[in-house]
């Protein structure tokens, strides 16, 4: 197997990139626009089926990091990139483990189930006890609303509706994509006794 | 697309475009932090003047720094607003309804809008005086303690560095690739939240198949320029630390003791 450290680092970053790039393609909401769909979860997911949980960690945490830099170090964007770091873990982890006792598509299902509530769950949390709080304290931000209101009928809808997207397209690619990639990653495999040419 | 993600810097001559990018990523991640300390008028134009001081050193023009404020104009307007008609104390100024402006409102407003621009202008100086490599380099070089905690910040880096390097040329491959399926009669703009996503799907895919075959090729050529990682490599731009930086910090320690003096 060909299977070197150099590739699996240089694979994750270009995965990182092209989750970055996901980022500007976004889907605004119907209601509430400063929340967005995007896609940049999916080249994490695919980065954890193939290295496992640190894959997908390693490709959130440049992802984010990299939206951080590009945008200029500009320190308003750190909270939503930490947010969004968080988010994608959310999402991402659960999918992974039950993918990981069930390999089929019925496991894979049921992680995005748990996926989607997980990061329903933990996005509602963090943004009423810790982002909107933060927003209001460090920019005097706000929403005109309440925060319970904006929470209940802006952040959980939308991260539902967010975690459903995600993983509808991921199922439809990752078929096609995670067997193409694998046979790509295993198949080169060259026997020990060629390489040595005599 | 392509105008978003560039960064804004703007290459200069200055003392401020010399600084050691981690100073500069230090100590305006401090001045965010302190200006919470300001509670008056005095430590606000305290904190002002000094912003207008690094301004002028660092020799880039203020219209830039106006420019970066612009996006978030109306947000700050609104927030404003809403702080100077709701918040009560003080002697009354106006009244109508529920609407007071009042003493402590108007201030409060005041303090809220300079609190604003003074953080935009901070980070947007970050912004245009430091070009992304010379962050991510920062970013590295902070991190790096954190091996001690099994942290693979050297891995962190260099995946920072392929990814920043690769950004530009998978931002023309989407638009490549958009266009190609564009040409094909896939609408990527119209229709229902479903039709949006269905139209991600040959997105996709193809930017997956063209960057992996880059991966591969880049992972190859540096295997076979003998690439290894870790311990006692070198490095091609070395951040070095110099006077000028550690006046930078001190004069934000100084700039705290200003500020605890001067605030009520």
């Amino acid at each position: 197997m060909r299977k070197s450290k150099t590739q699996k680092v240089v694979l994750l970053s270009m995965l990182a990139s092209i989750a970055f790039v996901l980022m500007f393609f976004v889907i605004p909401m119907p209601f509430l626009s400063f929340l967005k769909l995007d896609f940049s979860d999916i080249p994490i997911l695919v980065g954890t089926f193939m290295y496992g949980m640190g894959g997908g960690v390693v490709v959130a945490f440049v992802r984010s990091l990299l939206h951080f830099i590009i945008t200029g170090g500009d320190l308003v964007n750190l909270i939503g990139d930490t947010a969004s770091f968080f988010a994608s873990l959310a999402f991402v982890l659960p999918i992974y483990l039950f993918y990981k006792k069930e390999k089929n598509v019925k496991g894979l299902l049921k992680g995005a189930i748990a996926g989607t509530l997980s990061l329903t769950v933990v996005m509602s949390l963090a943004n009423y006890f810790v982002l909107t709080p933060i927003y209001i304290k460090v920019l005097g931000f706000d929403y005109g609303m309440p925060i319970q209101k904006m929470v209940l009928f802006g952040i959980l809808p939308f991260n539902l509706i967010k975690g459903v997207s995600v993983s509808v397209v991921f199922m439809l690619v990752q078929g096609k994509l995670l067997g193409w990639l694998n046979s790509k990653m295993h198949v080169k495999e060259v026997p020990k006794e060629t390489t040595i040419k005599k | 697309m392509n105008k978003l993600i560039l960064g804004r810097y703007i290459p200069g001559n200055s003392i401020i475009h010399h600084m050691d990018p981690r100073a500069k990523l230090i100590s305006s991640f401090y001045f965010i932090g302190i200006i919470f300390l300001c509670n008056n008028w005095q430590s606000y134009l305290g904190m002002f003047l000094f912003t207008m001081l690094v301004i002028f050193l660092s020799k880039v023009k203020v219209g830039f720094f106006i420019k970066g404020v612009r996006p978030l104009i109306w947000l700050i307007l609104f927030t404003v607003t809403l702080q100077i008609l709701f918040t009560s104390g003080g002697t009354v100024y106006f009244h109508w309804g529920i609407i007071s402006i009042t003493e402590f409102g108007l201030t409060n407003g005041i303090f809220i809008f300079c609190r604003f621009v003074l953080i935009i202008f901070m980070s947007t100086l970050l912004t245009l005086t430091t070009p992304p490599l010379a962050l991510s380099d920062a970013i590295e070089s902070i991190l790096r303690p954190l091996a001690v905690i099994h942290f693979p910040a050297h891995e962190v880096s260099l995946m920072l560095s392929i990814a920043l390097r690769f950004v530009p040329t998978l931002m023309d491959e989407t638009e490549k690739i958009m266009n190609a399926q564009r040409a094909r009669g896939v609408d990527f703009s119209e229709g229902s939240l479903i039709q949006k996503m269905k139209a991600v799907i040959p997105l996709l895919i193809p930017l997956f198949v063209s960057s992996f075959n880059r991966a591969e090729e880049l992972a190859t050529a540096m295997e076979a320029r003998g690439y290894q990682g870790g311990v006692g490599r070198t490095k091609y731009r070395v951040l070095s630390w110099q006077f000028t930086d550690t006046l930078a910090l001190v004069c934000m320690g100084v700039l705290t003791l200003i500020l605890v003096y001067l605030r009520a």
